[in-house]
């Protein structure tokens, strides 16, 4: 005993009295100024980076919406190609030389006595306008809305006993149909040839005529059409496709305030049907976090002198199930948002303490033995950005935020990530050219 | 330095003024550095370590109470940041058989003329684990139980570390003062011959594992 406390005095009464003390360098010092310097840059860094996180996904997101909205605008204010009412009842499509030919035609109320079609236009005006405004086709109840405006406004109700009507007609041409002066003639600026719009047209002409067998030969092209679209659609077979991503991010817990940048990276595999894009995959992800320790729960260790802070190393796999919803897709780029559940399976846990008093005796660091798994712990919002660069082959941008359902890890914190995944995506079977 | 000039110091570094810091840090660069040194395998280790001590130092000098004197304040956090080191590469750190120098002979060793560097050079040889455990004990005189505590190991295997580091340090000290390495340790001086017939047992066997290579 005595020999061993004569070691203990041998050395601590050696080394704790240098006789000449270590000379300064300047390298040393250098060294610290860097240390010194870099601490503010990172700061900087870790502080502007979930700035520019969401600025980027919001960008993101308008520019889905914005791309998204102008073909929504559009498709609604094809005011329905045009109809002819003559009868509440009997709805047809003019002959196909009148109704398609004509497609850039403005629209046009047109009748024999044209004191009729100067009043004709003002009572099919706000007829038209609710079309446009409700994007509804032109119904039989609408029509005779429509019949009972145009009467009333007709300035020579002698002339427009016979029920009135709507109708497509060529362009810039009189009432060649023959059909009577009672016909109110209206054109559709844009007539699509697209079956689906098509489809809802529901035109009438005045009476049985030469035309009716031609206008039912046009509604059966019409519905072939139609048919061989939606035959088309229900053989879509879905497209496969893996895509290999990573992705800076940052971590912190209830907030990004004191986040710190983490990595990830992984595989996903996805499937895609029209619209919906289902992926699952495996992540790696390289989860620190700082947070003050109101927010860590001790894992039965009493502190006796409590830290200010908990810097945590978290070493997680992750294993994502989303869907997303494509909002844009023209040429080459695809722009989809989406959620969903990760579930994460920690590889490493470990928490270094950080304490007010640099001198404090305590723990610095404790490292978890059997971290946890933390299954469906996570939901997953996403935004994403894809160009496809071949038949094969796209890149992706992925802004994503992750927040959580549960508490994660041994300590029990909210943890939440946000990060900004590039990606390279493989189609398996390469359904469409671009 | 005189107690005012060190006042106005630490208040230029709670301003962050750089001059400052750079005063600070070259009026206790050896204090510091002779902590770091004996809890580190090497020089460079050390001022890695040192630094790091700074950065803190630094970066939360306005927690230093006035009232109570800097230089143990500073030692402890040098002291701090070696432990943090040693955890930060505990995967580095190997636990070494002391099979073969579990039965030796007790000594005097207190009349030992090693000086310091001779003392430095044998912790700094000593195995991390071994290393900080004999520091916080012997040298730094914090308990078994606070050592448990601060390294998160049990309070057997702190007292298993530090018997280790001690039959490692007789060993070492007994190899030095042998005459066949009297030129091992250059510094030291006139050693007893004693000690150095007491060591030959165990010397040759200490030399051939490489440790003192």
């Amino acid at each position: 005993m005595k020999n061993e406390q004569d070691i203990d005095k041998l050395f601590r009464r050696g080394l704790t009295d240098p006789v000449n003390e270590t000379g300064f360098r300047e390298d040393d010092w250098d060294n610290l100024e860097q240390l010194l310097d870099g601490n503010k840059k990172r700061r900087g860094m870790v502080y502007w980076l979930p700035v520019i996180s969401s600025v980027a996904a919001m960008l993101l997101l308008l520019l889905g919406w914005w791309l998204f909205k102008p073909q929504q605008t559009n498709s609604g204010q094809k005011p329905t190609q045009m109809a002819v009412v003559t009868h509440p009842k009997q709805i047809q499509k003019p002959d196909t030389a009148s109704g398609l030919t004509n497609s850039t035609a403005p629209a046009k109320v047109i009748a024999p006595n044209t004191d009729i079609a100067q009043t004709t236009v003002k009572a099919i005006k706000p007829i038209h306008n609710t079309i446009a405004i409700n994007k509804q086709d032109v119904y039989a109840d609408n029509l005779v809305n429509k019949r009972k405006v145009s009467t009333k406004n007709k300035t020579n109700p002698g002339e427009v006993t016979a029920p009135s009507s709507i109708t497509t007609m060529p362009n810039n041409q009189p009432d060649i149909n023959g059909t009577g002066a009672d016909q109110l003639v209206a054109f559709n600026t844009d007539i699509s040839i697209d079956a689906s719009t098509a489809s809802r047209q529901y035109i009438s002409t005045v009476s049985p005529s030469t035309h009716e067998i031609e206008n039912n030969d046009y509604a059966k092209i019409l519905a072939a059409k139609r048919n061989k679209i939606i035959t088309t659609s229900s053989i879509a077979h879905p497209q496969f496709a893996l895509t290999v991503m990573g992705a800076p991010e940052i971590n912190g817990v209830n907030s990004f305030a004191s986040g710190k940048t983490g990595t990830s990276a992984g595989l996903l595999f996805s499937v895609n049907m029209h619209k919906i894009t289902i992926s699952t995959g495996i992540g790696y992800a390289k989860k620190p976090y700082n947070t003050s320790f109101e927010n860590y729960h001790s894992t039965g260790y009493t502190f006796k002198t409590y830290p200010i802070n908990v810097l945590a190393d978290c070493r997680a796999i992750d294993i994502p199930l989303n869907i997303d919803y494509q909002v844009f897709n023209k040429h080459q780029n695809k722009i989809s948002v989406g959620t969903g559940v990760s579930s994460y399976l920690m590889m490493h846990e470990s928490y270094n303490y950080d304490y007010a008093d640099p001198t404090a005796r305590g723990p610095r660091s404790y490292t978890i033995a059997s971290p946890g798994r933390y299954l469906f712990g996570i939901l997953n919002l996403e935004a994403t950005y894809q160009r496809q660069l071949n038949s094969k082959v796209g890149v992706t941008v992925q802004p994503y935020l992750k927040l959580p359902l549960t508490n994660i890890g041994a300590s029990q914190v909210k943890l939440q990530s946000a990060g900004v995944a590039l990606g390279l995506s493989w189609n398996i079977n390469s359904l469409t050219k671009p | 330095m005189v107690e005012e000039d060190l006042h106005q110091l630490i208040q230029g570094c709670i301003k962050q003024d750089r001059k400052c810091q750079k005063m600070l840090y070259k009026a206790f660069y050896g204090f510091s550095m002779a902590i770091c040194l004996r809890y580190a395998s090497d020089r460079d280790e050390a001022a890695g370590v040192l630094n790091q001590g700074f950065f803190k130092v630094f970066t939360k000098i306005e927690t230093f109470d006035a009232d109570r004197p800097f230089k143990a304040w500073l030692g402890r956090i040098m002291t701090n940041v070696s432990i943090d080191h040693y955890r930060a590469n505990l995967k580095m750190a190997y636990s070494d058989d002391l099979e073969t120098a579990e039965h030796l002979d007790d000594g005097t060793y207190t009349d030992s003329n090693l000086n310091y560097n001779d003392l430095l050079t044998m912790v700094q040889k000593l195995p991390q684990a071994y290393r900080t455990v004999f520091n916080l004990f012997a040298i730094d005189g914090y308990s078994h139980e606070e050592i448990s505590d601060m390294l998160n190991i049990n309070i057997g295997t702190s007292k298993s570390n530090l018997f280790k580091a001690r039959q490692k340090l007789k060993q070492m000290i007994l190899t030095a003062d042998s005459p066949a390495n009297d030129k091992k340790y250059g510094s030291g001086t006139d050693y007893a011959p004693v000690v150095a017939i007491n060591a030959s047992p165990v010397g040759p066997v200490y030399y051939s594992n490489g440790i003192r290579e």
